[in-house]
């Protein structure tokens, strides 16, 4: 069955694109299924673990059904898709305050893969407050570029298609935004070693 | 320093895996489907263009691009809305031209020649999918079905649910072609060969020969002798006698209507029994309108089912699996629940086929079915001679093949389809169990529930027990639900509210998805509805209810957004090793990149090789280590692969 299956070619990407485009909501619904997490995945590296990443994944999907009537194939779907991601994401963090970076345990928990020991678990839970506090720090725009580049391993050429600007400018803002990170880190140690002496 | 712990954290953040929770992905499904359609609409921004996120982030790029673009849109917006209205209007004329100004939606049957099928045995399964037309005989009685729909022959009735279709049943033609082993000797219409049988055409002629036949829907009972009639199955359900005569008895109407040639009847509107703790008795019986669904106390063949639901023991012992997969359904710890079955691929994946989530070793019964892997028992369109021969071999054939394919148990079957639960000496109901449950499928036939065509239907045994109609328990958590919802008007607030119970009350919480669901069935909030109401089921243990909202909700149009995790929930309702086995394996073919994937690889390979197919598993083994290697059955993964080693 499993064979049988496998012989059944999907629907390509962009055949849904395609068909959604003229109104069918089936293919509209093929496309939601098959890449909301992965977008999911996305947000949330994007702009941390909160819940209203459900709203910018909503939000992404309806641009994205808005949009496959002006899309002409020229890219992939997914590379659409993303691109509106980073769109939305980017528009959402700009708007957003800037949060202390008290975030939900369990959200937190819920990013931890496999099946850690108790403290690996608290540690890693540690770890990624940290990161996305630090991240709330800096502007969005190098927050993007930042997480394209360090945290989802993309090349600054893949980034800069995503984003909308040259390699370069990528670039500096991902050094920009490692310096301020680096920054901010020492200081937050600083302040630590200070309580503790 | 700092620069070292921040790749730490870097690297820490790269491994994180957010996983989009289910009842997020419904959330956010059905909120997209209700946008996608008002905008489809011509109804404007369902969530607020102008909050000005549209494109507007990207860099680079002017105002006046995303103006340009915003424009663009909204034109195609308008070019949408006039197209849709024309079409609308378009179809309001074929409406009124096909069915005389009738106010219910039309059934768009394309013109395709019907797959013909001769005579039905007992117990054997007629089944058209969506778009097709497929025509059979059964008790001498020409059915031709719309798809999607089914019929079968148990006994002296015949069990049809469908779109549509049409019964024809002439003396000439009708009496003396059934070769079944019941007709005429079943009691269930036994009311009806006394003098108010119907007569038809022609009026008043005895037709020794062909005693009156009964036609059980799912919301009515229909008896006819010689009559042609169509039947909608719309919401409410239309008949429309053509020729002769019939008795249409719909559910909870105080008394049964004559309808006779030239003449129409509806069944309906349909009313909810949510406000009724008394299932069935929401009925009009002063207009005869009917109450959705007929009591389960009432219903023999639920009570039945859910008697022997209730008596089974867990046949192959999945209970360990279970109970992994229960723990792991769901991130909230109420939304448990088992796992198994057909897999469901997305709304598109018309074509793909399910492994069978029927014993397979059930000895007595033969299937024709639809595998593309298995090419002798194939019957698709036009193939009468291999359709006929499926079904004599059907009653021929004891001792025959595993079931494929199951089809989807009538009223009756229930027993049968999971034959290792009947309760120990509880006999036979009839000859079509001790047979076959013969499918017979035409090309095109999905065992996929999201397939969008051919889904098996809910079978009105499951509408028993299914979405609309209350249990008792309602009754006891009214007060609950009335005190949670009573607020609550619009589907999504009353789906809220009901979403806010599943921490506290979990009966109440069943009773109010269930009663939203069966209030607003067309509502975007009625799909995650009916996955949480499934969800509740199987976490509570009762499978039949679970299936029925799964079924329900295959229906739904905001089905495919909740393909994987209904998918995964129908895997978890599995009962043989092999039918879990293979849907699993069939749902990792549906969705490769499903975040569930690492346990339900880690899951298959268990069960291979608990199955003692360790050759089997081994490749599913080394597949899991490497791609898991932390995942959440790895250690069980490791002891297993290690045990199935040692066995070398």
């Amino acid at each position: 069955v499993t064979a049988a299956l496998r012989r059944t070619p999907p629907a390509l990407d962009a055949e849904l694109a395609t068909a959604a485009a003229i109104g069918d909501a089936e293919a509209f619904g093929e496309l939601y299924t098959r890449y909301a997490d992965r977008v999911f995945a996305r947000i949330t590296h994007l702009i941390g673990p909160g819940s209203d990443r459900e709203d910018v994944l909503q939000q992404v999907f309806l641009e994205l059904h808005r949009a496959l009537p002006r899309f002409r194939g020229d890219a992939a779907v997914s590379t659409f898709l993303y691109r509106i991601t980073i769109n939305v994401a980017f528009d959402h963090l700009r708007r957003r305050k800037r949060r202390a970076g008290d975030h939900d345990p369990a959200a937190l928990d819920a990013l931890i893969d496999g099946d850690p020991t108790p403290e690996d678990r608290a540690r890693r839970r540690q770890q990624l407050a940290q990161v996305f506090a630090l991240l709330e720090q800096i502007k969005p725009a190098k927050r993007v570029a930042f997480v394209l580049v360090a945290v989802e391993g993309m090349s600054l050429a893949e980034a800069a298609e995503l984003i909308g600007a040259s390699p370069d400018a990528v670039k500096q803002r991902v050094l920009h935004a490692r310096r301020e990170l680096v920054e901010l880190l020492a200081a937050s140690e600083r302040r630590t070693a200070g309580r503790l002496s | 320093m700092s620069e070292q712990r921040l790749d730490e954290l870097v690297a820490e953040l790269a491994a994180a895996r957010p996983v989009l929770d289910d009842v997020a992905r419904a959330r956010v499904g059905a909120v997209l489907q209700a946008a996608c359609r008002a905008e489809a609409g011509g109804e404007g921004d369902a969530d607020g263009d102008t909050d000005g996120v549209g494109d507007g982030g990207r860099e680079g790029e002017g105002d006046a691009d995303r103006d340009a673009a915003a424009a663009l849109a909204r034109a195609n917006r308008r070019r949408w809305a006039v197209a849709a209205a024309a079409a609308a209007a378009v179809l309001v004329v074929v409406a009124f031209a096909l069915r005389g100004g009738g106010r219910h939606s039309i059934v768009v049957v394309d013109a395709i020649p019907p797959a013909e099928i001769g005579e039905l045995a007992d117990g054997a399964l007629l089944s058209a999918p969506r778009g097709a037309t497929v025509q059979g005989q059964i008790h001498g009685a020409s059915l031709t079905l719309y798809g999607p729909g089914w019929a079968a022959r148990r006994a002296d009735k015949i069990i049809v649910d469908a779109d549509a279709f049409v019964v024809d049943r002439s003396p000439s033609a009708g009496s003396g072609t059934g070769t079944g082993t019941g007709s005429g000797t079943g009691s269930g219409s036994d009311a009806y060969r006394s003098a108010a049988a119907p007569t038809g055409d022609p009026p008043g002629r005895p037709a020794p020969a062909a005693p009156p036949i009964e036609l059980q829907l799912r919301t009515a009972t229909i008896h006819v002798q010689f009559a042609t009639f169509s039947v909608y199955d719309s919401h409410p359900l239309q008949v429309t006698v053509l020729r002769g005569e019939i008795l249409l008895s719909c559910a909870g109407a105080a008394k049964d209507r004559r309808v006779t040639a030239g003449t129409s009847a509806t069944c309906g509107p349909v009313k909810t029994a949510a406000a009724s703790p008394s299932v069935g008795a929401g009925g009009d019986a002063a207009t005869g309108t009917p109450s959705p669904l007929p009591a389960v106390a009432a219903d023999p063949i639920a009570a039945e089912s859910a008697a022997g639901r209730a008596a089974a023991t867990d046949p192959v012992g999945l209970a360990e699996d279970r109970a992994a997969a229960t723990a792991s359904q769901g991130s909230a710890a109420n939304r448990t629940a088992p796992i198994v079955a057909p897999i469901v691929a997305p709304s598109s994946a018309a074509n793909r086929t399910a492994p069978s989530s029927a014993p397979s070793a059930a000895p007595n019964r033969v299937a024709a079915t639809a595998s593309p892997d298995s090419s002798a028992d194939r019957v698709g369109p036009g193939t009468q001679a291999t359709s006929r021969a499926a079904l004599a071999g059907s009653t021929a054939a004891a001792g025959g093949r595993a079931v494929a394919k199951p089809p989807p148990a009538p009223p009756g079957s229930a027993a049968t389809s999971k034959p290792t639960r009947r309760p120990a000496g509880q006999p036979a109901a009839g000859a079509a169990d001790r047979e076959t449950d013969a499918a017979v499928t035409v090309e095109g036939v999905s065992a996929f529930p999201f397939a969008g065509s051919a889904a098996p239907p809910a079978t009105p045994a499951d509408a028993n027990i299914g979405v609309a109609a209350p249990p008792p328990e309602t009754a006891a958590t009214g007060a609950a639900i009335g005190a949670a919802t009573g607020a609550a008007v619009t589907p999504a607030e009353r789906y809220a509210a009901a979403e806010r119970l599943i921490a506290r009350d979990a009966a109440a919480a069943r009773a109010a998805l269930r009663a939203m669901a069966a209030e607003a069935p067309e509502a975007p909030e009625a799909a995650p509805a009916l996955l949480d109401l499934a969800r509740l089921a199987a976490a509570a243990g009762d499978e039949a209810a679970a299936q029925a909202a799964l079924t329900q909700l295959s229906a739904h149009p905001g089905a495919a957004a909740l393909a994987m995790p209904a998918a995964y929930l129908r895997c978890t309702l599995e009962h043989t090793r092999d039918a879990y086995r293979m849907c699993l394996a069939a749902f990792r073919a549906a969705f490769p990149d499903s975040p569930r994937d690492a346990e339900v690889l880690a899951a298959l390979a268990i069960a291979t090789a608990r199955g003692g197919a360790c050759a089997a598993a081994a490749p599913l083994f080394a597949e899991s280590t490497r791609r898991y290697p932390q995942g959440p059955k790895a250690a069980d993964v490791r002891g297993w692969r290690a045990h199935c080693e040692a066995g070398k």
